[in-house]
């Protein structure tokens, strides 16, 4: 199957900059197939520096300081990790901002 | 009514949404939480606009090393409580608005009573544990909230309509974890101007909204994109509306 992920903020910058990312992955695959994917073949890394900080988008894992939304639903409304993806899904990615 | 000195002082906005916006806006009832950052650049053009009633609430004293951000707070104000610096400011922008300055910290038993009567909520909070005492606050008032949110150069706003639109909850069912967030000022204006617009779209009813779109400001690229996103039917706070 294809999905599609969207990359936001400085989690688009570490993936190159790309606006959307095509991602084969074998029939059935999760949410947490697709993280694995996209860390060993995309270069997704376990953290990001901002500024003179680091922002922490695994710990081992568990997903940290990152959003999953599967067809503008959170993962974790759905089944988390576990969530089933298919063919055509859409996967966005984002830091969560928290600062006023 | 209008009075003559009100149709000078908002000529420029009146040629965009007609005398009658500029009625809603008179007639509006805001209730702003926060008097940070994200509350200084909302409370401010809220007021510059006219709004008619702004209430605005934050429980603060001010510390120096608020004012690289908190534009409503001046050197002179340090120590001062947030609430009474935001209405000697805002009285003073614009003395057709009736403010009214609350030092309270919002909680679960005080919210209803804080918003009763109010038109709708702008979130300027700076973390998720008030924020999801607003979107139920929200929620069960049936008012729009206007949501901010700011770190460092970036930034993220949406536009809640219970019943309609996605809610805090549905989008973020746990809180994301609270730092002490680096920011700019200028991120604070960004963002809270983008709140400020949705406010006043809302209240003079033009154009469209952020309705089910959360927008990610991206200041170290400058680059604005949007997130769709979706109801959760399970939703623990909005899932009964
Ligand atoms: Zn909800």
């Amino acid at each position: 199957m294809k999905v599609t992920v969207k990359p936001f903020l400085f989690i688009r910058d570490a993936l190159g900059d790309q606006r959307e990312i095509e991602v084969k992955l074998d029939s059935p695959a999760t949410i947490s197939d697709l993280l694995t994917t996209l860390r060993r073949d995309y270069g997704l890394p376990d953290e990001i520096p901002v500024g003179r900080g680091v922002f922490k988008l695994f710990d081992g894992n568990e997903v940290r300081n990152m959003v999953v939304l599967k067809n503008a639903r959170s993962i974790k409304s759905l089944e988390g990790l576990e969530t089933k993806l298919e063919d055509g899904a859409e996967i966005a990615l984002f830091p969560p901002v928290v600062g006023g | 009514m209008l009075t003559e000195n009100e149709l000078k002082r908002y000529e420029r906005q009146i040629r965009i949404f007609g005398g009658e916006g500029q009625e809603r806006l008179k007639n509006a009832k805001v209730f702003i939480a926060g008097a940070g950052g994200l509350g200084s650049s909302i409370s401010i053009y809220l007021a510059a606009a006219g709004i008619g009633r702004i209430r605005i609430v934050d429980h603060e004293k001010i510390e120096l090393s608020n004012l690289n951000r908190q534009i409503l707070h001046w050197d002179k104000d340090i120590g001062k409580k947030k609430a009474a610096s935001a209405e000697e400011k805002l009285k003073k922008i614009n003395p057709y608005v009736r403010v009214e300055a609350i030092s309270e910290t919002i909680e679960e038993n005080n919210v209803l009573a804080l918003v009763d009567d109010f038109d709708l909520i702008v979130d300027a909070m700076d973390n998720f544990h008030t924020r999801y005492i607003l979107n139920r606050a929200a929620i069960a008032k049936n008012i729009p909230l206007f949501h901010g949110a700011i770190n460092g150069l970036y930034g993220q706003a949406t536009t809640i309509i219970p019943g309609k639109t996605a809610c805090l909850k549905c989008i973020f069912p746990e809180p994301p974890p609270s730092m002490t967030f680096p920011v700019i000022g200028a991120t604070c204006g960004v963002i809270g101007c983008i709140q400020v617009t949705e406010v006043i779209k809302h209240l003079v009813k033009m154009g469209s909204s952020l309705e089910n779109k959360l927008l990610l400001w991206d200041g170290l690229n400058t680059k604005i994109d949007e997130i769709e996103i979706e109801r959760t039917p399970s939703c623990e706070d909005c899932g009964w509306k």
